[in-house]
């Protein structure tokens, strides 16, 4: 998709091109990490998160970021050491966004201990580290190659990215469990037959989009139901770690457990399945 | 070799020993933190007049390890008289090194009697 700032995009100054980058990196860090920062759920999870689970979570974050770098990556070259800066330099754009917006919204109570607002800051900048990825490079100069030598891993790291960007801002949210109590056995199997079927309709449009048909291996009916599973195993991934590392299934029987599942699959498999419309 | 300007490297370098700091940081308090128990500390902030009733403004300070959820807390006030007058306040999280503030209010004036804080219970979040 070609805009009109796009086209003048490369005919600019390399200064201005470079604060034009910091500032879409700062947007897309406040765009996509805001719900979160104004979900209270996220703050009381920095006050009692068991440190092992952040640390899964900042760890897992890391290679998903080095793959959106290179799949959507902001700068020409695609050497795997310019993405892993990228990816570095999102976690301390993210950091920042997170701290101050914290800051402004007085959650960073100085009567509260040091540890406990680094943790809730910490929650924050991994979602913000991904939207200033995102908005580096969706809003970026166009220049990138998104379609090209798709490998698996990158396959994965689109489906992952979809799936993250609809249902973490509802993860650690009390919704999840609430719904998932009112459901009766009979409701969960209708919204798990609704989720694959929008799934599917999703993976289907998506590859029509862009032009993106020369992908091939999903322009066979084989194709989109492979690509549907895919996507649902990316999603019931992404739901369950959400769910353990905010804490929403300690305690929980396996049925309970696979309710909550379910609810957050809605969001989380739709957001891969459509994961090549958003980005 | 790498094509990135310097001063993204260097914001670069920045993002990696936070990310350093943090893993460090979470090891050694997953390492040195114990299953405990939440402890609190009451101290008195402030007592003032509200209307015909007194305000007592309260920090609670948990010292233990763990974060208490719904922690509720008690002030009971013991006049000269040999009257008791006890008030509740709750607090919805109080993480662990960390200080809230409450509020209770009673009718006889704290000033001229004994004030006693004890915590009721809590969640574990």
């Amino acid at each position: 998709m070609t805009t009109p700032l796009d086209s003048s995009a490369s005919d600019l100054d390399p200064t201005l091109k470079q604060w034009l980058g910091v500032g879409r990196a700062f947007g897309g860090a406040v765009i996509f990490s805001l719900p979160l920062m104004m979900t209270m759920e996220m703050w009381w999870l920095g006050f009692y998160i068991d440190p092992l689970r952040l640390l899964c979570l900042l760890l897992l974050s890391f290679p998903l970021l080095v793959g959106v770098s290179s799949v959507i990556g902001f700068t020409d070259s695609r050497a795997l050491v310019d993405n892993v800066i990228d990816v570095f330099v999102a976690y301390a754009f993210g950091f920042l966004v997170s701290g101050l917006t914290l800051f402004l919204f007085n959650t960073l109570n100085v009567d509260q201990a040091a540890g406990i607002s680094f943790s809730t800051i910490m929650l924050q900048t991994i979602p913000a580290s991904l939207g200033a990825l995102l908005g580096r490079s969706e809003l970026g100069s166009g220049e990138h190659d998104r379609t090209d030598e798709k490998g698996r891993g990158d396959e994965l790291v689109v489906l992952a990215v979809g799936a993250l960007f609809l249902a973490l801002n509802v993860a650690p949210t009390e919704e999840i469990p609430m719904i998932a109590y009112q459901m009766s056995p009979w409701h969960l199997l209708g919204l798990f037959i609704i989720t694959v079927l929008v799934m599917h309709v999703f993976v289907i449009a998506g590859s029509y989009s862009e032009g993106k048909r020369s992908e091939g291996v999903t322009g066979t009916v084989t194709g989109y139901v492979y690509y549907t599973c895919l996507a649902l195993l990316v999603g019931v991934s992404i739901s369950v770690l959400m769910l353990w590392i905010f804490g929403r299934s300690d305690g929980l029987s396996f049925t309970a457990l696979l309710a909550n599942t379910l609810v957050l699959l809605f969001p989380a498999g739709i957001g891969a399945a459509a994961a090549r419309l958003i980005i | 070799m790498s094509d990135t300007p310097l001063w993204e490297k260097l914001v670069g370098l920045v993002g990696m020993l936070l990310v350093v700091g943090t893993i460090s940081f979470l090891l050694w308090t997953a390492v040195t933190s114990e299953e405990g128990a939440p402890e609190f500390d009451f101290e008195i902030h402030q007592i003032s007049a509200s209307g015909t009733r007194f305000l007592v403004l309260l920090d609670v300070r948990n010292t233990g390890d763990l974060t208490a959820s719904d922690l509720g807390v008690e002030a009971r006030l013991h006049t000269r008289e040999g009257s008791t007058e006890s008030a509740e306040a709750r607090i919805g999280y109080l993480p662990a090194g960390s200080t809230r503030q409450v509020g209770v209010y009673f009718d006889a004036d704290p000033a001229e009697g004994d004030l006693a804080f004890r915590a009721l219970g809590y969640q574990k979040p």
